[in-house]
């Protein structure tokens, strides 16, 4: 069984205190809230350690915001134009940050990137949704890929770019680095 | 009556936010499926929300708001993009088709 940390505890409830700020009667719900959080929080192994470095974190901000803003112009541009250009379609990744904490982030992250969102994924392997099909998707995944690696003080496994339709060449890759 | 400079750009901020919202909307109604749709939702509100929080922080009376703006920001982020993750995925699985896609069988 796992033990429900300590930290975590207090870091849900300093957000619910944030959140509630003076309303201390506001505490049953919180209760309940920060509890159930942090039992899905063991639950699901989130207890893998996680280190964001200030420098990490100075690279990866603005980065972030300044493709959150492209990311609004872009499907705004597009939503709003009388011919509505879109090209979808879905296109395999392959992963070389590490299991754990990074991954989930990236995962993530890529739903917020302009005309990408993160449709499936499992083990290393993520399928992603392009809003147009172009050449650029792939080389925005990657460049999302070495920012989080930055922001989380980890190591690529996999050369970059390596996918699924190259799987030989990544499985080979994979052995020397593993 | 005369507005000051950081309300002129709350204003301005929060108005944009309000645009955003709008233009997600606009792409909920005419994106042609539902994955295109939740770019539309994601980004769109995103940025919007982005904004509008911005222009209130300028407004907040103390620093504890604007944290707890932030904060809250940043976890509507974190939902948008895990639901969106989690419709797309539902969505592939019950075989809800794509426009421009074959419909293939999922890994």
């Amino acid at each position: 069984m796992r033990r429900i940390s300590l930290v975590w505890l207090l870091v849900f409830a300093l957000v619910w205190i944030v959140l509630a700020a003076p309303r201390y009667d506001a505490w049953v719900a919180g209760g309940i809230a920060v509890l159930t959080g942090v039992i899905l929080h063991t639950g699901l192994g989130g207890r893998q350690g996680a280190r964001i470095t200030l420098r990490g974190l100075m690279g990866f901000v603005p980065f972030f915001l300044n493709q959150s803003v492209r990311g609004g112009l872009d499907v705004a541009f597009r939503a709003l134009h009388p011919t509505r250009p879109l090209d979808p379609t879905f296109t395999p990744y392959r992963t070389g940050l590490p299991e754990g904490p990074s991954r989930i982030f990236f995962v993530n992250c890529i739903s917020l990137l302009p005309g990408t969102f993160s449709a499936q994924f499992h083990d290393r392997d993520l399928r992603v949704h392009l809003l147009t099909d172009d050449a650029e998707g792939a080389r925005k995944l990657e460049t999302l890929e070495r920012k989080v690696a930055g922001l989380f003080g980890v190591r690529l496994e996999v050369p970059e770019g390596g996918t699924p339709a190259d799987s030989d060449s990544s499985a080979t890759r994979n052995e020397r680095h593993g | 009556m005369t507005a000051s400079l950081p309300e002129l750009v709350t204003g301005a901020l929060v108005l944009a936010g309000a645009f955003f919202f709008l233009a997600g909307t606009a792409g909920l109604l005419r994106f042609p499926d539902v994955y295109c749709r939740l770019h539309a939702l994601t980004k769109a509100d995103n940025l919007g929300l982005g904004l509008i929080s911005l222009g209130l922080a300028l407004q907040a009376p103390n620093w504890t708001s604007r944290v707890q703006i932030l904060l809250i920001w940043l976890l509507a982020l974190a939902a948008a993009a895990t639901i969106c993750h989690l419709l797309a995925r539902s969505s592939l699985r019950e075989g809800v088709p794509a426009v421009g896609v074959d419909t293939e069988v999922n890994p």
